[in-house]
């Protein structure tokens, strides 16, 4: 009765797995396994968007195209314009209006913008801020509209909604149709020192100058898609841009002795650069490596004090770009150089005043070559033909080609490294905006981490090749801890929109960094991961993704199932915690131990009843027999000798080098996210050994789960994550056997004290 | 776009940066009551920059401002001395300066207090930085083995007292 034994020991095997406890659980429910598919969170795939995650057959984009004159009234801050806006209806609609951006409108003294927080009085307050919060009355900016015009010179209907203007073409836009119409304005410029504005000027009171960055300058085309329809959520402050790509001819006046940089390719620099920096201009053109000064110190200092009262345009084109923005100023020095990519030569180049010196000669234009290396290394070869930094005081953000950027030395020159880093750490990041969202082209306005995440990623990538010591400040797996295991009350998934988040910078920079930093490292592989993201680049490239392209591409390019780690990171604000709950080391015996026994003599049978069995005895159990643990372990059960004896011969089975340490691991799981389990293994002899379980050994079991160990040597301790690669929050139960952690403070006061 | 501003984030022991319009002043300091050794370990982060500007102001107004660490850290040592005070039943208890070190914005204070067990009351006050920045907010975590309370001090109140007691749930 072969088959009944069988059965008893299957039975038996079932109890010992200690499933004793557990009730009938009889409460049915929908599935909720981590594993299951993002069915639910994605949308269907169509003919736009295919299911693996690229563009599909009728993927559409608008295209928008601006001639703008441009002209700054330095005396006033006053910015004019007039731009002619040809707007092309690639999508299959005919379209009944046009929905135009009017980012300035923020500035208004009436806008809801400035109401959308909670306020309360503080019972005290510094004197400056109680006068700029609670005595002046806000600066009054925003857009005046002179007017919205068709091509033959008839004014268009407009309604200003906040920070969008309706308009209404004179017949509605068929799909295929192009639709030429022309805005006239102009608008104040503010100092975005003091309200922190992605755009303005800031004033230098010591030579009575001032250098303007000028950005969401024009009334822009707002987006329409097959995601969203009009793109048309109002500009809140923390949620960006969604804008369309398009060619651009700028023509921006300005006072004759300002240096200006913008967008797009100069088209006249013999007429706005003086002979010798056009001579400086030519050289930089043709030298690598070195910067050339166009512009030097010197000659700042003397234009500081005799402001000329004439005017210059410079004149610019740029293709393919999805914004405009420039830089103007007296106070400019200027460097530049070429940059190889692939066979093309880049400029690269900076403005900045001379109180950004020394820092600024010294770096910024090498790390703006740094920075197009290395993502083009990542992404694909940088398309535009040049990339500015300019140095504006404490803010960085982005534009295509150009970008702000802070870092400022103290008076005398000198500069700590927290300074020097972060100016390089900011360059690197808003150059890398050229490639997420300037050219990858994501909605900025829905969802912030897409391009702030993912760019904040290559960032870590690019310090670590600009110098591999590099004090990162976001990219390593444990630098998020503090965040993830921070009050579950003030934390929002990834996935909202970035005026709802409660910390914009961990939520949509360095945790999504983060995760994709761990994707590549831990989970993935860098070849799989690097080849998928590469794909993603390469498809979206001058093209409008959502995030479920992203999360498609990565897991179609690479076979590996990513809609749990997706789910868990970017859908969740679950955070990592594995530890180890029980380690035993078993011993091989031909009798059974107390548990096995106790089985059996429930059932009144004895082994001898049964077929021949090998038993395996834990070391704390009750009655175990030392003598188990010296000898030949296959010598311990006589059934088992038997078997091999009949069964292999002496040198053949010497050969399989037969282990003989038996371990059970049991591991368990505090933490919501499931995560691979990385395992340490340390020997006796002191030698080290990983094992890695897939984030899949979770699917049926999200609490815990036991694994064998058959080992060659003595197993002396086991580590969870030993080189913290996967953000576990509680480190205090990743050993065994359990160690005590030094405080923080242990470890730096026995540091000090030696 | 990265705005350099720094913000509120109260995460134990730690904090954050991030991104808003409206600078935010804020400390947090762990005060660690080890049973074992009879101490308050204290583990304190402040933004540098905050520190720095209280630096500059007191230090000599002709002379170029450079920092050094090392005159830095007599300078904290100082300024803790006098504006991080422990009382245990109102006796004022010896302050151990240990050392400061740098984790990119933020400093890392370490200081520590040898003392008697048999205290009934305690008492701390943490003005640091309160007279050059007023709307300073110092956090102050009073952490036992199991129990962790915090306490948020201004310049309005920049103390608080407890009983023994009740942090370490003793009869």
């Amino acid at each position: 009765m072969k088959i009944k034994f069988f059965s008893i020991i299957l039975f038996i095997a079932y109890f010992l797995s200690g499933q004793t406890k557990e009730s009938n659980n009889t409460e049915s429910k929908f599935n909720d396994n981590k594993f299951k598919q993002l069915y639910e969170e994605f949308s269907s795939p169509n003919n736009f968007r295919t299911a693996s995650g690229a563009p599909g057959p009728d993927y559409y984009q608008q295209k928008v195209d601006y001639n703008m004159e441009i002209e700054l009234n330095e005396e006033n801050d006053i910015l004019y314009g007039k731009s002619i806006i040809t707007y092309h209806n690639n999508s299959p609609d005919d379209l009944e209006y046009l929905w135009v951006q009017l980012d300035q409108n923020i500035r208004k003294n009436n806008s809801p913008s400035l109401e959308k927080n909670p306020s309360s009085i503080s019972e005290l307050k510094q004197i400056e801020s109680f006068v700029d919060d609670l005595l002046l009355k806000p600066f009054d900016g925003g857009f005046n509209i002179d007017y919205v015009k068709d091509s033959n010179g008839k004014n268009l209907k407009q309604v200003v909604n906040n920070t969008m203007m309706l308009v209404h073409p004179s017949s509605p836009i068929k799909s295929g149709d192009k639709y030429i119409f022309s805005i006239k304005w102009n608008y104040s410029i503010n100092n975005h020192v003091k309200k922190r504005g992605r755009s303005g000027y800031e004033y230098f009171s010591e030579d009575g100058n001032k250098s303007y960055v000028i950005a969401q300058f024009f009334p822009r085309l707002a987006v329409y898609n097959d995601v969203e329809g009009w793109q048309n959520h109002q500009f809140w402050g923390n949620g960006e841009f969604a804008l369309n790509f398009g060619d651009y001819k700028v023509n921006i006046t300005v006072p004759a002795d300002h240096i200006l940089e913008a967008t797009g390719e100069l088209q006249n620099p013999k007429e706005v650069l003086t002979k010798v920096e056009f001579n400086r201009y030519k050289k930089a053109l043709n030298t690598q490596d070195e910067p050339v000064l166009i512009v030097n110190q010197e000659e700042v200092v003397m234009k500081e004090k005799n402001i000329s009262n004439k005017k210059k345009t410079w004149k610019f084109i740029a293709k393919n770009v999805r914004d405009f923005a420039f830089a103007s100023s007296r106070k400019f020095i200027w460097d530049m150089m070429i940059v190889p990519i692939n066979g093309k030569n880049i400029v690269a180049s900076s403005l900045y005043p001379k109180e950004g010196n020394p820092l600024w000669e010294e770096y910024s234009t090498k790390v703006v070559a740094q920075t197009l290396k290395t993502f083009s290394k990542y992404t694909f070869d940088y398309p535009y033909p040049k990339a500015v930094s300019v140095h504006a005081k404490n803010q960085g953000m982005e534009y295509p080609m150009i970008c702000w950027n802070y870092g400022r030395p103290e008076k005398d020159g000198s500069y700590s490294d927290r300074v020097k880093y972060g100016m390089i750490s900011v360059i690197i990041h808003e150059i890398g905006h050229n490639f997420f969202p300037m050219i990858v082209n994501s909605d900025e306005r829905q969802w912030g981490w897409m391009d702030e995440g993912i760019d904040t990623f290559l960032q870590y990538l690019t310090e670590k090749e600009f110098d591999p010591e590099y004090p990162s400040r976001r990219g390593p797996a444990n630098r998020i801890i503090p965040y993830m295991s921070g009050n579950q009350k003030y934390i929002a998934p990834i996935m909202s929109n970035p005026e709802n988040v409660f910390q914009l910078g961990p939520n949509a920079y360095a945790k999504p960094a983060t995760a994709l930093n761990i994707l590549r490292e831990t989970i993935m592989g860098n070849e799989l991961f690097d080849f998928a993201f590469k794909t993603f680049s390469k498809r979206w490239m001058f093209k409008h993704p959502t995030p479920e392209d992203f999360f498609r591409t990565m897991e179609d390019a690479s076979a590996v199932d990513l809609d749990w780690f997706w789910r868990g990171w970017f859908y969740s604000t679950d955070y990592v915690d594995i530890g180890i709950k029980n380690f035993k080391r078993f011993y091989i015996s031909s009798e059974p131990g107390k548990k096995v026994k106790d089985i059996f003599d429930g059932y009144g049978i004895t082994k001898n009843e049964l077929s021949p069995l090998v038993f395996m005895v834990s070391e704390d159990e009750e009655s175990f027999n030392p003598d188990l643990k010296d000898g030949n372990p296959i010598e311990k059960s006589l059934p088992l000798k038997k078997f091999i004896d009949e069964n292999f011969l002496n040198e053949e089975f010497n050969k399989l080098k037969p282990s003989n340490y038996f371990y059970e691991v049991e591991f368990e799981k505090p933490g919501g996210l499931v995560m691979p389990v990385i395992l340490e293994l340390t020997y006796v002899d002191g030698s080290k050994k990983i094992i890695k379980y897939p984030a899949e050994i979770w699917r049926k079991n999200d609490d815990s789960f036991k694994k064998v160990l058959v080992s060659e040597k003595e197993i002396k301790n086991l580590t969870i994550d030993p080189n913290e690669e996967t953000a576990d929050i509680n480190l205090s139960n990743n050993n065994w056997p359990k160690i005590e952690l030094p405080s923080d403070f242990e470890k730096f006061k026995s540091k000090i004290k030696g | 776009m990265i705005i350099l501003v720094k913000i509120l984030v109260i995460v134990f022991n730690s904090l954050i940066i991030i991104n808003s319009n409206h600078p935010y002043y804020i400390s947090a300091t762990q005060v660690f009551y080890s049973k074992k050794d009879n101490q308050f370990q204290c583990t304190s982060r402040f933004f540098i920059d905050d520190l720095e500007s209280l630096y500059k102001s007191k230090s000599d107004k002709n002379q170029i401002y450079k920092f050094q660490k090392d005159k830095f850290d007599i300078f904290l040592r100082e300024h803790l001395k006098e504006n991080f005070v422990i009382f245990l039943d109102d006796i004022k208890q010896n302050q151990s300066f240990i050392g400061t070190e740098f984790s990119n914005d933020v400093i890392i204070i370490y200081f520590e207090y040898q003392i008697k067990s048999n205290f009934k009351k305690i008492k701390i006050k943490n003005s640091i930085l309160m007279n050059h920045i007023n709307d300073q907010k110092n956090i102050v975590h009073l952490k036992t083995e199991n129990e962790n309370q915090s306490y948020l001090l201004t310049l309005r109140k920049p103390f608080f007292s407890i009983n023994k007691k009740l942090i370490l749930n003793e009869n």
